[in-house]
């Protein structure tokens, strides 16, 4: 059978079956993920190095961690893009496949601007809560959320009006499971302020922002310095603070996830946050057909070499070599 | 020709091609007396052959197994079409149905019956480009000119999250203009504004949109969804004390556009049947010749070397059937 007119034949058979092999459906990983952008102005601290050593803006280094996502993922994943500024979301794009539609996604993530928020305060608190109710729509169903923000509250929030996630998860028709991504460095940082037209002027200073809130009514008046009842909910003390600089809020943070049965994520490098997204927890299957026509074809590669007597090779080698020899002597 | 590999590195085993001349796949043969054997040149020619089909079996082979894929292409095509950027309106008030109600389970939002004909449009118009820009009291860039519709689709879908402030026109057709900026003029270009408001425009608005339009050459189309009752484009003032932007914006901001120097179509809607009317007839409207990009997915190619590898080993196989036993 060895080198036989057999051994041909199956090698003719092998290729003929890399050759007409049909793709089949096998399971394969992939994730489904809705990422929501915090675009207020405290994403534009600069408080992260881009791969340069320059510093990079919060919201730049989403969009270039964003991209490195993008390309980590499995075909077959699905990617949407959302924005929120104050208390409401935006969805740019739902939920599309990532390999095919590359880059548009790209063009579109690199498109992201703070200057396309519409209103200029934050409340990432409700934004989450809307973002959580917006992600049962038909559309975003099969997604998981990744809500991205800094977690800095403009102006502070009052604790009496924070929603309630535990009631939004239990009425909610399905579990919704997802990410909320710090963005930021632990220290403090200014925030720069810019004209209309763009072009950075300064820096946001203590005078610029309120630094304790003063939205409905406090929830227990007899702590407040210099209380009055009509005149003066909020005291009439003039409150110095630390609001005008940012860093990212994680404990704030984390306790939005906890209470919304999230993940908490820092933001530092593209790869943990790759590594972060692609748990299992967020992970399904879905059969994608692949074809195998390589196997048989290998195997006919490796027949096909073995048709040509290996001894027949080596004794030409030695010959050459014995006539080299014989040369030299 | 733009071939790559998936598996580059299997090429770096293409010396293999050189067994087949080093070696012989037929037995040896003991002859008594070599000069028995007649080294004719046809014969000569013969077992060159047998080696060349050998080491181009095994080339093949590996070619296709290093999986050439010929890359993404883009032919050039003439059709008719349009460049169409949607400008669309982001407002609160899009939530609202043409009533003017809250929308329910029994009648649908000016964003949502927007978001599904706007669809069903895309789907019509095989060669346009599109590219998805949206507004509130800030313009918001979603999506560029492009021939992907799935993304364009996921893009229009916007329109079903709750709408976000206030109407600001101005600003969101300036990001809609923009996007013509570094574009090949080619068909028509067509700006589709789709709002439920109109915002009073400052002299410095007017004159970049003025001169905006005309350089770019962009027809404009304004679908206007009209609340019932509400004021609409052609409403006349009652008195003249209320012909002004600020009670009617509507109004000027129509006059404005006949100024403009590309050719410009209002439509009125307060129902959904007229704003399928008012998209046909810009489907009618915007067919002049257009060159578009026809894009070849790519492509694999290691089918063709599976055949030329299982032709030569035919041929090997031949050879062999023929072998004197």
């Amino acid at each position: 059978m060895y080198r036989s007119l057999w051994h041909l034949l199956i090698v003719q058979l092998l290729i003929l079956i890399a050759l007409l092999l049909p793709a089949i459906p096998v399971e394969s990983e992939k994730y489904d993920f809705f990422f929501v952008v915090d675009i207020t102005r405290s994403m534009n601290v600069r408080d992260y190095l881009d791969v340069n050593g320059d510093p990079q803006s919060r919201l730049e280094k989403v969009k270039a961690d964003l991209n490195q996502v993008l390309l980590q993922l499995p075909c077959g994943s699905t990617v949407g893009l959302g924005i929120f500024t104050e208390r409401m979301p935006n969805i740019m794009f739902s939920p599309i496949e990532v390999c095919s539609n590359y880059l548009e996604i790209r063009d579109s993530i690199q498109h992201l601007d703070w200057r396309m928020a519409w209103v200029a305060d934050s409340n990432i608190g409700l934004a989450f809560y809307n973002t959580i109710r917006l992600m049962q729509r038909l559309e975003l169903q099969h997604s998981h959320l990744v809500f991205m923000t800094d977690g800095h509250e403009a102006p502070p929030i009052n604790p009496r009006y924070t929603p309630d996630f535990s009631e939004l998860m239990q009425n909610s028709e399905r579990i919704i499971k997802g990410i909320v991504v710090g963005t930021g460095e632990h220290g403090l940082s200014r925030i720069p302020k810019f004209d209309e037209e763009g072009v950075q002027t300064g820096y946001y200073t203590a005078e610029d922002v309120p630094h304790q809130s003063s939205f409905g009514l406090p929830e227990d008046p007899t702590q407040i310095e210099g209380y009055v009842p009509r005149n003066a909910p909020w005291g009439n003390v003039r409150h110095d603070g630390n609001e005008h600089l940012s860093n990212v809020r994680e404990a704030y943070l984390t306790g939005l996830a906890e209470q919304s049965g999230f993940v908490y994520h820092h933001l530092q490098s593209a790869a943990a946050f790759s590594a972060a997204l692609m748990q299992p927890d967020f992970a399904s299957t879905a059969k994608r057909a692949s074809r195998f026509n390589h196997i048989p074809a290998a195997i006919a590669l490796l027949l096909l070499l073995l048709l040509y007597p290996i001894e027949q090779i080596f004794r030409r080698a030695a010959k050459q070599i014995h006539k080299a020899s014989a040369t030299q002597t | 020709m733009n071939i790559v590999f998936q598996f580059p590195w299997l090429l770096a085993l293409c010396p293999l091609v050189v067994v087949p001349w080093i070696s012989q796949f037929l037995p040896e043969r003991l002859a008594s007396w070599n000069q028995l054997v007649v080294r004719s040149d046809s014969s000569k020619r013969l077992d060159v052959l047998l080696r060349l089909t050998g080491s181009v079996a095994l080339l093949c082979l590996l070619i296709a197994l290093a999986g050439p894929q010929q890359i993404e292409r883009k032919l050039q095509r003439i059709g008719t079409g349009a460049h169409i950027v949607f400008v669309l309106d982001r407002s609160a008030s899009m939530d609202e149905t043409f009533g003017g109600w809250m929308a329910g389970d029994d009648e649908k939002s000016k964003g949502a019956v927007a978001q599904e004909l706007l669809s069903s449009f895309i789907d019509e118009r095989p060669h346009d480009m599109f590219a998805v820009t949206a507004f509130s009291t800030q313009p918001i860039f979603v999506t560029p000119l492009t021939e992907n519709r799935t993304i364009t689709q996921a893009a229009i879908n916007t329109m079903l999250s709750p709408g976000l402030a206030f109407t600001n026109v101005p600003k969101g057709l300036a990001m809609g203009l923009s996007l013509f900026r570094d574009q090949p003029v080619t068909g028509s270009r067509v700006i589709v504004l789709v709002s439920d408001g109109a915002a009073s425009l400052d002299h410095r608005a007017q004159r970049t949109l003025r001169e905006w339009f005309e350089r770019y050459q962009v027809r404009l189309y304004w679908f206007f969804l009209r609340t019932e009752n509400g004021m609409g484009i052609t409403t006349v003032p009652n008195s003249p004390r209320e012909d002004n932007p600020r009670v009617m914006p509507e109004r000027y901001l129509d006059m404005f556009f006949r100024t403009l120097s590309t050719p410009y179509q209002a439509y009125e809607i307060d129902t959904p049947e007229s704003l399928q009317a008012a998209i046909d007839q810009l489907d009618e409207l915007e067919n002049r010749p257009l060159l578009y990009q026809e894009i070849i997915p790519r492509s694999d190619l290691s089918d063709i070397f599976y055949l030329i590898a299982l032709f030569c080993v035919f041929l090997l196989s031949l050879v062999k059937a023929l072998e004197a036993k």
